[in-house]
């Protein structure tokens, strides 16, 4: 084959590429719902294809240059199959903007073309291998661009959180993440998440909750390495033993850093408590361990040394005899609050790890208890929903992130308070003090601010609680709320509430004609390039037939991008075809344009949503009042 | 005031004196100490209890003192005083560090 030959060859393939990528545009477009956002895979293949024709291309092409011919088509390959040099390469070097950029040019496989969430989450990773307020800036900055942020998103914040030493608002955010019903995130984020919470449990001695995590899925190596570890720590019975501990340790990451630890699990005994035990001498075993290292025995032990020291006749006397001798002290009060400051600190150690209760050996102390931190952990969710519900009234609306924060608070408070929940009253209680506000809150957040994920996670996160609240009058309109946000968007419907600021007739009659009228130029000019690579088969002509190819594919999309805006108490709505969006006036900048066309730039918006739109106005002087009206609030990226 | 702090920071440990000394014991313990401690004399920097030694600040030797002459505040801390010994150490799986934890997913710890 010689060099003509080949370009030719080339050529056409790409050709054909293109034109499935504009046919899949056109397809897509005819959907009424957002599909190119629920399954934008089809992208990637597109891309990786290239790259391997690339390849190919330069392998051909340098054969007279071994080494440019190696360098160039590794390169391609590299980049047609970037997964591997990222994760292995660029990520533990901790190259920030080359992560980025890498897997901008590449594709992420869980965002669609040019979206820069995919990128920002493989950046926060690398971040966190070298972190840099530069880095940590670079990544804000981009994050910043988009109003949804999408598990993608927000796991890139929690990262760059973490990055810069915000450990409980890091974690506050991954826990509201680990709510996530299976499926609804790309995998890539559940695992960093699941390792994340795993580790974290970890550093609390919290053995039962590092299984409840690594068992999740998806599992990683790491979560069944801290999974092992659990497992041998809390001395249950089929734990790993050293061959599966040693495995897992093998497939983990980091074997180094690990080796000290699994090493240390295998020879780890479970130890029995010294016998005999005195009460105060468990109450000092228990205060030993705190915060982090005190163990379920130990706590038992205390709760029945609690037990022992009120039945104690010798200790109420010696109390007696101590109170007489100070003079005077009641004897009642002051046992009385002996026993209370014992009770309050293993209630402490129970709310500060965030152990259940409803194993607490029985008898008097494990009653008090087990009602003393129920208690203490429905007023925390009680205090978490009414402030959520208080702000929702007011409408005053936080960042994504702090969103996220929000719920996840609420979520782990609500966890705490199930895994407590013996009798159907307990579940009854739990989903009336939540209900109201999680409905509000998921409603807001889904409906009017377009935050689809975090929405859906509060509606089955609020289903859960509602079946096992038995509460089936509920149960239809939460399952609905749930499954509506799970599109990406509503469908186009007209009845829009608010004030339209332009001629809604019109907005549809140019849209129809336009996305007529391209449609024919498109297929008709992609035939007629065709056309043109049989009858002249030179490679300037099936270049510019190329050329002219892509321009009018960017052309079909055009028409997609003429919004109608309607002004609401919500923000400005903006109805695109498929696609609806409720802004903030702040994030929309307006400029006039001839023939009363409208330059929309928007700020802030969804990762599925163009930033640069178009609006048509009856006249050119309307449109240049409707700029002016929104010239007060218009912000800087216009 | 959560369970260690009950613990370290018990009057009669801060103070050095028995829990059945009386009250110009007391006084003449945090005279003394406030007295070394205004010195920086390393004797009386530290002071040991049932969960290993602590570090006695000014702050601590006057809140401790103010404690022990409510005779009902007393009793609570006589109770908690009784420790002793050197407890048996905990016999758990020590937890996992945050460095470790945080360089396990590819991180470094914060500064």
């Amino acid at each position: 084959m010689n060099q003509q030959h080949f370009n030719t060859v080339f050529i056409v393939l790409a050709c054909i590429a293109s034109s499935l990528w504009g046919l899949c545009s056109f397809l897509m477009s005819l959907v009424p719902q957002a599909h190119r956002a629920v399954y934008p895979r089809y992208w990637l293949p597109w891309r990786r294809s290239l790259f391997v024709l690339l390849a190919i291309w330069f392998d051909w092409l340098f054969q007279q240059h071994p080494l440019l011919q190696l360098a160039s088509s590794v390169t391609a390959l590299a980049l047609a199959f970037a997964e591997l040099p990222i994760a292995w390469v660029l990520v533990p070097a901790g190259l920030v903007r080359t992560s980025y950029y890498v897997t901008r040019v590449v594709g992420h496989p869980a965002t669609r073309v040019g979206a820069q969430l995919g990128p920002a989450f493989r950046a926060s990773r690398a971040l966190l291998n070298r972190p840099s307020e530069a880095g940590a800036q670079f990544i804000s900055s981009r994050l910043e661009l988009y109003a949804d942020l999408t598990p993608l998103g927000v796991a890139a914040s929690a990262l760059v959180m973490l990055a810069r030493g915000e450990r409980e608002h890091a974690l506050g955010v991954l826990r509201g993440l680990g709510t996530l019903p299976y499926g609804v995130a790309p995998r890539e984020v559940m695992r960093v998440v699941h390792e994340i919470l795993a580790l974290e449990a970890a550093t609390r001695a919290n053995w039962h909750e590092v299984v409840e995590w690594a068992e999740l899925h998806p599992r990683t190596p790491l979560t069944r390495l801290l999974e092992a570890i659990a497992l041998r720590a809390l001395g249950v019975p089929g734990a790993p033993g050293s061959f599966r501990l040693w495995y897992r340790w093998f497939w983990a990451p980091r074997r180094l850093a690990t080796r000290a630890l699994v090493v240390r699990a295998l020879g780890f005994q479970r130890s029995q408590l010294p016998a005999p035990l005195g009460p105060m001498q468990a109450q000092l075993l228990l205060a030993s361990g705190y915060p982090s290292n005190s163990r379920p025995l130990e706590v038992a032990a205390a709760v029945r040394g609690l037990d022992e020291l009120r039945q104690d006749p010798e200790w109420a006397a010696e109390v007696e005899r101590r109170a007489l001798a100070l003079g005077n002290v009641s004897a009642q009060n002051a046992r009385s609050r002996i026993l209370e400051s014992i009770e309050s600190d293993i209630a402490d150690v129970l709310l500060v790890n965030g152990r259940p209760c409803a194993w607490l050996p029985p008898g008097p102390s494990g009653e008090a208890l087990r009602e003393r931190v129920k208690e203490a952990r429905a007023e925390r969710a009680d205090r978490l929903a009414k402030e959520l519900h208080r702000r929702l009234e007011q409408r005053r609306d936080l960042g994504e992130v702090e969103e996220w924060i929000c719920w996840g608070q609420l979520a782990q408070a609500c966890l705490e308070l199930e895994r407590d929940a013996v009798t159907h009253d307990d579940h009854v209680s739990l989903f009336r003090t939540v209900h109201r506000p999680l409905w509000s809150f998921g409603y807001r957040e889904c409906f009017v601010r377009d935050r689809r994920t975090l929405g859906r996670a509060i509606f089955q996160f609020q289903r859960r609680l509602c079946v096992s609240a038995k509460a089936f009058d509920a149960l239809e309109t939460i399952t609905n709320n749930a499954a509506a946000g799970g599109r990406e968007a509503l469908p186009n419907k007209s009845d829009l509430a608010g004030e339209p600021v332009h001629d809604l007739v019109r907005f549809f009659r140019v849209r129809r004609w336009a996305r007529g009228a391209t449609a024919v130029v498109f297929f008709g000019l992609m035939a007629f390039g065709f056309c043109f690579r049989w009858l002249w088969p030179d490679v300037q002509t099936a270049i510019t037939g190329l050329a002219m190819t892509s321009a009018l594919a960017y052309a079909f999309l055009v028409p997609g991008r003429i919004a109608e805006l309607i002004e609401t108490e919500d923000g400005v709505i903006v109805q695109l075809v498929q696609f609806r969006h409720v802004v903030q006036r702040r994030d929309v900048s307006l400029r006039a344009g001839p023939w009363g066309l409208l330059w929309v730039r928007l700020q802030r918006t969804p990762y599925w949503m163009p930033r640069r739109l178009w609006s048509v106005q009856a006249s050119s002087a309307q449109a240049r009042a409707t700029a002016a009206s929104f010239a007060p609030t218009v912000s800087k990226a216009g | 005031m959560n369970p260690r702090e009950r613990v370290v920071d018990n009057p009669f440990f801060v103070l050095g004196v028995a829990r059945d000394a009386a009250r110009p014991d007391i006084e003449r313990a945090a005279q003394r100490l406030l007295a070394e401690l205004s010195i920086g004399r390393q004797s009386a920097l530290a002071y040991s209890t049932p969960l290993g030694p602590a570090q006695r600040t000014e702050d601590k030797v006057r809140a401790a003192a103010a404690e022990l002459r409510d005779p009902a505040k007393r009793l609570v801390h006589e109770a908690w005083a009784t420790l002793a010994a050197e407890p048996t150490p905990a016999p758990g799986f020590e937890p996992i560090s945050w460095p470790l934890a945080l360089r396990l997913i590819g991180g470094k710890a914060e500064g």
